[in-house]
């Protein structure tokens, strides 16, 4: 009823329109304004997993299962909820790593492995087949239906391939594809183009749908009420409002709903658009309610036209898929029917859009690039520019994988609904979930482990779904079906083990589960992972407790000029140099060709080639141009290992050098005291020297008088004679101060203790000092305790300090009215002796000096007192000796006030070797 | 509120819709009667989704903005 132009017509157009959003998406990418950098394109996006199946499928599931179609859209809207919990650690991986695609997922969590990579890529094209060829099947036929209405197209499939719609919607969806996906020379992991166009198409797809479900619920029928009041009028339609009694039913169920929860992030488009393609992972927030209301309100209508399609064509003469294009052609509304095609277009179009890029990228970087460039005389690793191949590689997968699905369709498409083509990808995608799931979450999860999971998991589900697909159809003999394989019971594929009462696809799901989990946990347990994988472990399962990946896997050098050229190869030379800009202005200084890249540059060009050809290959280009081995985790340990020594070294190299310090600040000090005793013992010889001269030269003097002068008269003679003596005495004297003070400073001083009263000792002394006292009439004051002071010391030697002190105070004294006060205070354990006078006193600065050899006091009207200079030397000498101690009272201002403490029972210092103090 | 007790929420509520789209609960619902002309199952299930939904929007929604730096 529609001209036979009409509909290729309209076709074309709706994709060139896609196609101009999808251009227009990139141009506004491009220029830094994102189109699709909103959380509701990205729910949008998401929609992509409504497909053709979901248009055209669910109603005609209705028609057989009722409810049955719902467990495919409750799945994911539960799996939403856990989006914000384990989305978004995907999210934040891939991001960090530059994943692409599920593959490089999986082969970079389980140690970079370009073997399991190529397995899940193998695993992915053959399991998502079915999906492909359900597409073009529903394609074709919604084409066939329109125009060949209202005569009802029974066969889909054309005997020839050239007669065959489905043909040509192959090959359009190929060109459009590969113009979608791989239309850059760039070939970074993202294309916001396609993303623009996917969220458009699932914009119309769900308006389509809408009015479709509208138009029969209200046009046709008086509200959906009517329609379910009428249906339940017929006994025939009562069983698809209720879900069987049988529990089976609710496995099937319950398998269905795992399934789909699976599907919505492991199918390799849904990780394309919800993990690669996100943009910003706070947007999972809205669209983890968002997307499961789009589910609902796309579902909404399902019910009512299923039931509607029944109630009108009541002989099962229409394929209830198609209710959704007949019911508005039966009743003449063939615009609305055109619009409901384009919207089955739009959701078959974005699948087939999504999915192959998703599986051209993975079959290159996963499966073709390994392998090339491990063929040596291929040298691929010194070919200039292979972003061309790149290209070349992904366009050629985008071909085989519309090619496989064509063959499948047109081997097995006839003799299937378009939901069990559908649910035979589900149960292949979902055994992409364990190794990934576990691996979140668990670091023991290991490469082999994986692989062996894979493996299992696969083998069943091909043995068990994909096999007797194929038998069903007639290409291989059924009876390995009905029989199992060679004829053995138990291996029957749809009754593994004998287990019966389970739809086939629950018991896939089943027993690929069972054998996925159960080696991939078993071998985990028992298999020792490689050091590769367990930083790889570390870094995804933490991904949320480090800040980006600092890890550094490169221990050797490279180039940076190397570097560049690697990456010049993939990503072409004008990405590279915004790469080389960006991180120069991130970490500072130029990069110049013939300086060694840092480790970071190292890892962010890694990263950087990961997003080009997938973790693997990347890794084994960049193994090309560093130089040296690649560090493993041994070798992190040991760098770590390797720094806390370096620490404790310098630490204790640090404690030697502040010991070195001090012992070189004691020396100096010790060569300090030196020079000044040195300087000191000079100074003593030379005042020694001095202060003889004196006496001796007016001893010389007098005797030479007495010698050559006889005429002098007797008492001049007496006079000059008593000079000689009294000279003679004084430097006898000053000999035997310098002997003593010498004897004592060496330690040879011999000591007598005995029980000495000081006030005796004091008496003594006054009455020694009583001639000095009478000549300069200075009075003595002594103020005498009423207790003894009986003190253990070498009594001449106190007599000595007691004189030195009080000849010392008399010469100070003002001539006349001088006065010298001497006190005596008991103590239990000291006693001590103060004696004043009232001269000049001592100035502060002097205190010390006061005690030192050979000093006088230098007064400010700078007269000189007599002495030695040696008295209060010997005295501090022997207060010391005897553990006392000798000061200048500073309080004291009437005049110089010395205060010795003596202690009660001797306590001679330890050294007597005491060197010249 | 922190993120990581939204996500304490979300697996909560997941939990409860699983139970409610599972059996047995979902074989209560399994009777031939209509309610306002629709088949009870449909209005369970259907109801319960759209609950579902809207206390998912609200947990995510209430704490935006206020949080969304935390890991």
């Amino acid at each position: 009823m529609l001209h036979d132009w009409l509909l290729p017509l309209a076709s074309f157009a709706y994709l060139g329109l896609l196609f101009a959003i999808a251009w227009y998406g990139d141009r506004r990418a491009d220029a830094g304004r994102s189109l699709i950098s909103n959380p509701y394109i990205y729910t949008l996006s998401i929609a992509v997993y409504c497909t053709a199946w979901t248009f055209y499928g669910s109603v005609g599931r209705a028609a057989g299962t009722g409810v049955g179609f719902l467990p495919i859209y409750l799945g994911p809207t539960l799996m939403a909820l856990l989006w914000w919990f384990a989305l978004r650690k995907l999210i934040r991986i891939s991001k960090q790593h530059r994943l692409t695609s599920i593959a490089d997922f999986i082969a970079s969590r389980y140690g970079k492995s370009t073997f399991l990579g190529g397995v899940v890529t193998l695993i992915a094209v053959i399991g998502i087949m079915p999906y492909i060829s359900l597409q073009l099947k529903a394609v074709s036929t919604s084409f066939n239906v329109l125009q060949s209405y209202p005569e009802i197209v029974t066969q889909a499939i054309s005997p020839t391939v050239f007669g065959d719609t489905a043909f040509y919607v192959a090959l359009v969806m190929t060109l459009f594809a590969i113009l979608f996906g791989t239309r850059h020379i760039d070939v970074s992991e993202r294309h916001e183009g396609m993303v623009a166009a996917i969220a458009f198409e699932s914009v119309v797809k769900l308006l389509a749908f809408l009015a479709v479900g509208l138009f029969v619920s209200f046009g046709l029928f008086d509200g959906p009420w009517q329609i379910f009041e009428q249906a339940s009028a017929r006994p025939e339609l009562q069983p698809l409002m209720l879900l069987g009694d049988d529990p089976g039913e609710y496995l099937d169920w319950l398998a269905l709903t795992f399934l789909a929860m699976m599907a919505i992030i492991f199918l390799p488009r849904q990780f394309q658009v919800a993990v690669v393609e996100n943009v910003n992972e706070e947007h999972l927030r809205k669209a983890a309610w968002l997307f499961p209301l789009y589910l609902l309100l796309i579902n909404l209508f399902v019910l009512p036209i299923a039931f509607g399609g029944l109630l009108h064509y009541p002989d099962g003469t229409v394929d209830p898929d198609t209710f959704v294009l007949t019911l508005p052609l039966a009743s003449g509304h063939g615009a609305l029917a055109t619009f409901v095609y384009l919207g089955g277009l739009s959701a078959a179009t974005g699948m087939v859009i999504v999915a192959t890029i998703a599986l051209s990228t993975m079959i290159c970087n996963d499966l073709v690039m390994p392998v090339l460039l491990r063929i040596r005389a291929l040298r691929l690793e010194q070919r200039a520019d292979l972003s061309g191949l790149l290209l070349g590689i992904r366009r050629g997968s985008i071909v085989l994988m519309l090619v496989l699905g064509y063959i499948y369709f047109r081997l097995i498409g006839e003799s299937y609904a378009l939901v069990s083509l559908g649910l035979l990808s589900f149960a292949a995608a979902a055994q992409f979930a364990p190794p990934i799931l576990t691996g979140l979450y668990w670091k023991q999860a290991s490469r082999a482990g994986a692989l062996a999971g894979l493996l299992a998991g696969f083998t069943v589900w091909a043995y068990t779904l994909l096999l007797p697909a194929f038998a069903l159809s007639g290409w291989i003999d059924i009876s390995f079906v009905e029989q199992g394989l060679f004829g053995i019971h138990w291996l029957r594929p749809y009754a593994l083990f004998g287990l019966t009462g389970l739809a086939p696809i629950s018991h896939t799901v089943f027993w690929s589960m069972l054998c996925n989990v159960g080696l991939l946990v078993g071998v985990s347990l028992f298999s020792r992972q490689s050091l590769i994988e367990q930083i790889q472990a570390t870094l995804f399962v933490d991904v949320f407790r480090r800040e980006s990946s600092e890890a550094h896997y490169w221990g050797g050098t490279a180039r940076v000029g190397d570097l560049r050229e690697l990456l010049s190869r993939f990503l072409g030379s004008e990405r590279v140099v915004t790469v080389f800009e960006r991180f120069a202005t991130h970490h500072g200084g130029d990069l110049d060709g013939d300086d060694i890249a840092v480790p970071a540059l190292l890892n962010d060009a890694e990263r950087e080639l990961a997003g080009a050809i997938g973790a693997a290959s990347a890794r084994i280009m960049m193994a090309t141009v560093v130089q040296g081995e690649a560090l493993s985790l041994d070798g992190m340990l040991k760098i770590l290992d390797e720094t806390t020594q370096v620490i404790e070294y310098s630490r204790r190299l640090e404690q030697k050098s502040v010991q070195l310090e001090k012992a070189t600040t004691d020396l100096q000090a010790a060569n300090e005291r030196l020079q000044e005793l040195d300087r000191l013992k000079d100074e003593f010889v030379s005042t020694v020297s001095h202060e003889l001269r004196t006496p001796l030269t007016s001893i010389r003097a007098f005797s030479e008088i007495l010698l050559g002068d006889s005429t002098l008269p007797d008492d001049r003679r007496n006079e000059f004679l008593g000079v000689v003596v009294r000279e003679s005495e004084r430097l006898t004297r000053l000999v035997n101060q310098v002997l003593d003070i010498t004897r004592m400073d060496a330690g040879r001083a011999e000591w007598e203790y005995q029980s000495v009263d000081l006030v005796a000792v004091i008496d003594e002394a006054a009455t020694t000092t009583e001639q000095l006292f009478h000549e300069r009439e200075v009075v003595l004051d002594w103020v005498r305790p009423e207790s003894d002071a009986t003190i253990e010391a070498d009594r001449d030697r106190m007599i000595q300090v007691i004189i030195n002190l009080l000849s010392n105070a008399v010469k100070f004294s003002p001539q006349g009215h001088g006065r010298v006060t001497v006190r005596l205070e008991p103590g239990l354990r000291w006693i001590r002796v103060s004696i004043a006078d009232n001269g000049p006193g001592i100035p502060p600065d002097q205190d010390e000096h006061v005690f030192d050899r050979f000093h006088q006091v230098v007064h400010e009207d700078g007269s000189k007192p007599q002495g030695s200079g040696l008295g209060l030397a010997i005295t501090r000498r022997i207060v010391e000796y005897h553990g006392g101690t000798i000061a200048v009272d500073n309080d004291y201002r009437d005049g110089a006030r010395f205060i010795v403490v003596l202690p009660v029972i001797v306590n001679p210092p330890a050294t007597d070797n005491r060197a010249l103090a | 509120m922190n993120s990581s007790t939204t996500s304490q929420r979300l697996v909560a509520l997941f939990l409860l819709g699983a139970l409610a789209f599972g059996y047995p609960l979902l074989s209560l619902f399994s009777v031939p009667k209509l309610l306002f002309g629709v088949p009870l199952l449909y209005l369970y299930l259907f109801g319960t989704w759209l609950l579902i939904i809207v206390c998912a929007g609200w947990l995510l929604e209430r704490d935006h903005g206020n949080d969304s730096q935390t890991g």
